[in-house]
Order: C-alpha cells, then structure tokens, then sequence
C-alpha cells in the first residue's frame, strides 16, 4: 500500500512540476475552438446546401390553407397538409434540387418575395389540400417559370411526385 | 480626420451618378433577376446538375477569358431567349461572371448594345460550341503549365 501511495504521489509531483496550469488552460481553449470550428468546415454537406436556405418574414394566414400567401402560384398538394411544412419535406420524401421560382406579395409588409417551389419526392402523390393558384405561371414551353412541370425529374428518389412546397428566398423588390 | 466622412457620401452619390443606380442595388437586382430566371436549374449556387445542367462555379471566368467565349456566355439558349431585356441581361451576367469567377484579367462589363448584337444570333445548337471551347480551355491550361 505505501509502495502504491509513494508512486501516486511521484506522478502528481511529477506531473505538476512539468506541466503548466496556465499552459493547460491555453491548450484546452485551442482544443474548444478547434472543435468548435471543425464542426464548420464543409465536410459531407453538400446534401445540406442542396435544400434552399428559407428566410425568416412576418408571417400571416394558415399555411394549410390555400389562401396563404406563398401559394400565389403553386400547382399540387400542400405539403404542409402532407406531414411536412410550407418550406420543408415531409419525412421520407426528397426535396427536387430544381424548381420554379416566382414572386408573391407578403400581406404583411406589402413587399414581393422570391419563392422557390421545391416539390417533394419519392412518394405517390399526398392527395391531401389540392391548390392550384397558377398565379404568374407560364406555359411549359417556357419551363423556368412553369409549374405544370414534375421538378422531381432532378432528384435521385425518382419522378414519383408527392406534394409542394413554397420556400421564401428573399425580398424581390 | 474629417476628410473621409465628408469624401464617403461624395463618393456615394458620384457612383450613383454614374451607373444610374447605387451598386448594392444593381446587385441586389441581377440576385432577383438570377433566382427568378436561372436558379430553378442552375441551383442558388450555380453547382447546377451533373449530365443535365452544368456547373458554373469557377468556370465563367474562363469561358469569358477565350476567343468566342464572352460571346458564347451570352449566345447559349437560356440567356437568349429568356424574357429579360438586353439591359437585364448585361446587368445579370456582369454580376455573375463575377459571381462565378474567377475573373479574368481585363474583363471588360458587357453592355446593351453587345447583348443586343449577341442574342439577335443566339446559338441553335450550343452543344459543339461548347465543346469547342472546352478543348481550347483545356489547350491553354496546358499551355500554362
């Protein structure tokens, strides 16, 4: 026992003598800025990037509703009735990379947004909250502002479509 | 140290004279321009999609550096024949070139009357153009090596 409590007592003194307290703090803040920044870098994140980033604004209306004011030219099921939101997927469905983007005018501040129409992926067709406000859309021939199109031909989850989304990107005026 | 408070604001409104608007606005106007006519397929960041769409990132800068190229910038269908005006146009891809980067030495803004000229002509078949000058690309990075 007293051998064992001599040599607890060489480490600690010997620990103590070649290292500095104040060495230890500055290492072990590198440490936490370090890991606190790796976290950062742009490791595996191209799924992320790949979802539009959605813009906060003051908002007004039921987003199952048709009548709100991002649907001004959607074309398909809400998504928001469908186990996701007005700006995100529901779980199992993949967001289409492509889209069509357009203009709605936010009833609040009175100012037009960009929104982007991301549809959801993957799964048949929600059949829930049917909206088809059309408003600005084009005919297909001119396929950047037309919502009649699948957008889900871009995603790998396949064509299947299964509901609409409307992603607010930021103020278009 | 007064003088650059006073020389800031004068530089202000000498830049909004002479481009008609302030910088940040035109900017902000080809974002608006870029997301509601390009960014559908072409992605916020211009990544594109592989096989379908191509990527920009890095690549409009070169494109516009080669004989042909500025001009093939704006002579590919999507930019022809989208609906904006010559003047949108030339704001749009003044702003992206730069965007996509990196630029190259000398770039010289495109104006109305250029895109003008260069959409009147747009390419039916920009595929083998675009081949093209993708060989002359590759030529002359290994010519700079």
């Amino acid at each position: 026992m007293r051998r064992l409590d001599r040599a607890a007592e060489y480490l600690a003194r010997s620990a103590a003598r070649g290292t500095s307290r104040r060495g230890f703090i500055g290492r072990l803040g590198a440490f936490l800025t370090v890991s606190g920044a790796a976290t950062l870098l742009p490791v595996a994140r191209a799924r992320a990037e790949r979802a539009p980033n959605p813009v906060q604004v003051q908002e007004q209306g039921d987003p199952m509703s048709c009548e709100y004011w991002r649907y001004c030219a959607v074309d398909g099921f809400l998504c928001s009735c469908c186990g996701g939101s007005a700006s995100s997927c529901p779980p199992g469905t993949e967001p289409s990379p492509i889209t069509w983007v357009g203009t709605c005018r936010n009833p609040v501040d009175g100012r037009n947004y960009i929104i982007s129409y991301n549809d959801c992926c993957g799964k048949s067709a929600c059949g829930r909250c049917n909206c088809s406000r059309d408003e600005g859309a084009t005919p297909t021939y001119q396929p950047t502002t037309s919502n009649d199109l699948d957008w889900c031909l871009g995603t790998q989850a396949g064509v299947a479509y299964h509901c609409s989304t409307s992603v607010v990107l930021g103020p278009a005026d | 140290m007064r003088r650059p408070v006073v020389l800031l604001p004068l530089a202000l409104v000498f830049g909004v004279a002479a481009t008609g608007t302030a910088p940040d606005e035109r900017a902000h106007r080809a974002w608006v321009d870029y997301a509601l006519h390009c960014q559908g397929c072409h992605l916020p960041d211009g990544r594109g999609m592989a096989g379908k769409v191509p990527d920009m990132r890095g690549q409009l800068g070169p494109f516009a550096a080669l004989p042909g190229g500025r001009e093939y910038l704006v002579r590919v269908p999507g930019v022809s024949t989208s609906r904006l005006s010559d003047a949108d146009v030339a704001r749009l891809m003044n702003w992206l070139v730069r965007r996509m980067g990196p630029m190259p030495a000398g770039f010289e803004d495109y104006t109305t009357e250029e895109v003008a000229r260069l959409r009147a002509d747009w390419l039916r078949s920009p595929g083998p153009v675009r081949a093209r000058l993708k060989a002359a690309m590759a030529e002359a990075r290994v010519q700079a090596r």
